[in-house]
């Protein structure tokens, strides 16, 4: 290459540094994409180089294949989306033979997440897992609204989150995070339990319970009738809890829910996320991470700033702001 | 796997064919040398989050020396709403060329395409490219009256033997589609080792139509419709339950594994 031109010196100088720090993962920069929406990393590579991601969460690997639920699985809502997948996966012992290889190849941070019905159903992928190379993390997903058994129900009540994730925290020495619900009264109390646990951090949200009913044939849109509202119309919700967890505990969050622009992305690192993960938007436009790593750099330049990590929580008060709420 | 690509494209027509049904031309090279009959398009409505997902839409046809290539569509919701209302000369995010298309085995002399109103769509495409390959094709097309037939004066100029049905015998046979099929299949005797069937409609139909074609022992092909989020295959929110081949049942993804199905996998 031609030695930079003054400009382009100048230029050099101004880019600022997009890497984070999620306790012991250093991240090249905070996007990644959330669970469930990238597949196993190969679904999207043609249209978007995985290795320019921050990171890359695969669908929830259970212990045994779940074919999940019947169809119709996913419907529109006002910017959003209802999905009642199920948690259809191919299981631990297919995704490490025939999943796993593509992912190892890759040259950003992988990170599998994991569910189940039972504690024990997660302890053992997470052991089946441990050998494995090329994971930088788990996130243990007990959030999921559409499973009978397991998911939300094991991440609704503190105590209950704080006995599957203490269990799980034995069975590895991965970096942990846990992915956790909005559909519970207390975020904030379950993401105290989450750190009781020795997890090391947390993603926030998965999705929102909701429903959608066609008025011509006054069948509900999904077969599960209830499903996992996701996508823009999320976003207040999930920023709101972001806000609070970052507050009131001394774990990094994650943020995720609804954000589709960079701004949307500087929104939740203002409120207190060290990383956000992009979800429905894949759907919307495969480009949205790229387009948010870029805006993001464009963000800290129109800033002067030189790190994202230096809007990590900054978020301007009155001082007696914090009184109201 | 074939590439993909997501472009921005400049609308270069617009046509409307019959009420709300809508033919649009777009500028593409690189899906005109990709797609394969029976693949579809991926679109962005627009910038706005609402409606926020893509729509599946199906290669109508290519163009190979200017480069385009026609959907065609009917407005049924808020999506084609909007898409009908979009103007020559904006242009249009698509991601393409998606999903596994339809594939004549070697041998196939003459195929019968069967296409129940917008169902003409994939299979406008698979008729030109098979009558270029010398296969002779019988298309049945039906709708529920003359107003609402597409096509017709298109497929004729293809060299497609055109059979029309209608359900009020407004035009052609007085009847359903598959009631046509059937006569069809039982008047001539199709060698059953170079003729296909393939079919796009209403589910009903198509699973008429697979059952003559298991009586008559013809293999078939089928376009299925699902409601889709990702349109590549990550989101697992399109699947329809299909037959194994060793005779169990398994989910599979309409936009990746299909939308062309063989009439060994479908349940209807
Ligand atoms: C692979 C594939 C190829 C297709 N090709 C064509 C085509 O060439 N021409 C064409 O006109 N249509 C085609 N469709 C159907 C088309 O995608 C839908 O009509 C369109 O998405 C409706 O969007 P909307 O916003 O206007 O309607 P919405 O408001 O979303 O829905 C209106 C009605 O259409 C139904 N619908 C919505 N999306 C789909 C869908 N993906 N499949 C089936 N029904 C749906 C809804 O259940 C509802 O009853 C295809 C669908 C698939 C899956
Ligand atoms: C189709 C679909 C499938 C999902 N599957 C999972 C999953 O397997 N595990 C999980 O933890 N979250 C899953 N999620 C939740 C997302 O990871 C994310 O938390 C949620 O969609 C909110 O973010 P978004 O608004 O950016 O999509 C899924 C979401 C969608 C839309
Ligand atoms: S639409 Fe996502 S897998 Fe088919």
């Amino acid at each position: 290459m031609s030695r930079p031109t003054s400009v382009g010196y100048v230029e050099e100088i101004l880019k600022a540094d997009l890497s984070v720090q999620l306790a012991s993962l250093r991240l090249k920069n905070p996007v990644l994409v959330a669970s469930g929406t990238y597949g196993w990393g190969q679904e999207y590579r043609d249209l978007l180089d995985p290795n320019l991601l921050g990171g890359l969460i695969t669908k929830a690997v259970t212990l045994h294949p779940r074919e999940g639920n019947p169809p119709p699985r996913v419907a529109e809502t006002r910017c959003g989306m209802l999905n009642a997948i199920g948690l259809a996966n191919v299981g631990v012992d297919v995704f490490v033979r025939e999943k796993l290889p593509f992912l190892q190849s890759l040259k950003t941070a992988v990170i599998v997440n994991v569910a189940g019905s039972t504690t024990e159903e997660y302890v053992q992928v997470v052991k089946k897992l441990e050998g494995q190379p090329g994971i930088e993390a788990l996130e243990i997903n007990i959030s999921c609204p559409n499973v009978k058994e397991g998911g939300m129900a094991l991440g609704s009540d503190p105590r209950e989150a704080f006995r599957l994730l203490s269990a799980v925290r034995k069975a590895t020495k991965r970096l942990l995070i846990a992915k956790l619900s909005p559909n519970v009264t207390d975020i904030a109390a379950i993401a105290q339990s989450a750190a009781d646990a020795g997890v090391e951090a947390v993603s926030l949200v998965n999705t929102l319970l909701g429903m959608a009913i066609d008025v011509q044939t006054h069948r509900p849109l999904l077969s599960t009738v209830v499903g996992g509202l996701s996508g823009p119309a999320i976003k207040p919700v999930a920023l709101a809890m972001v806000w609070k967890v970052a507050q009131k505990v001394s774990l990094p969050v994650i943020g995720v829910g609804g954000i589709m622009t960079a701004e949307d992305a500087v929104e939740f690192i203002l409120a207190g996320a060290c990383a956000v993960q992009v979800g429905t938007a894949n759907f919307v436009d495969p480009h949205a991470p790229l387009n948010i790593i870029q805006g993001l750099e464009k963000a800290c330049a129109q800033r002067g700033l030189r790190e994202i990590r230096e809007l990590v929580g900054k978020m301007v008060l009155e001082n007696d702001a914090h009184e109201i709420r | 796997m074939s590439a993909l690509i997501q472009q921005k494209v400049k609308i270069l027509a617009k046509e409307e064919l019959a009420a709300e049904v809508f033919l649009m031309q777009v500028h593409c090279p690189q899906i005109v040398s990709m797609g394969q009959p029976g693949q579809f398009l991926h679109l962005r409505v627009g910038e706005d989050p609402d409606p926020l997902l893509r729509r599946p839409l199906s290669i109508f046809r290519t163009d190979p020396e200017k480069g385009t290539v026609s959907l065609l569509f009917r407005v049924v919701g808020r999506g084609t709403h909007v898409m009908s209302r979009m103007r020559v000369g904006e242009t249009i995010d698509l991601i393409g060329p998606l999903g596994r298309g339809f594939s004549a085995t070697q041998g196939t002399r003459t195929a019968l395409v069967v296409a129940g109103g917008l169902g003409v769509a994939p299979l406008f495409f698979l008729t030109e490219s098979l009558v270029q390959k010398g296969v002779c094709v019988r298309f049945l097309l039906g709708a529920q009256s003359k107003k609402q037939l597409l096509c017709c004066t298109m497929l004729r100029s293809l060299g497609a033997d055109l059979l029309i049905s209608t359900d009020d015998g407004s035009a052609g046979f007085h009847g359903l589609i598959t009631q046509l099929l059937e006569e069809l299949l039982a008047k001539e005797s199709f060698d059953h080792s170079r003729t296909m069937i393939f079919s796009t409609g209403p589910e009903a139909m198509m699973a008429g139509v697979a059952s003559l074609a298991r009586r008559f022992s013809i293999p078939a092909q089928f376009s299925l419709e699902r409601r889709m989020a990702c349109g590549v295959g990550a989101c697992l929110g399109c699947v329809v339950l299909c037959r194994t081949r060793s005779g169990g049942r398994e989910y599979r993804r309409v936009c990746a594994d299909g939308p062309v199905f063989d009439l060994e996998e479908v349940v209807f």
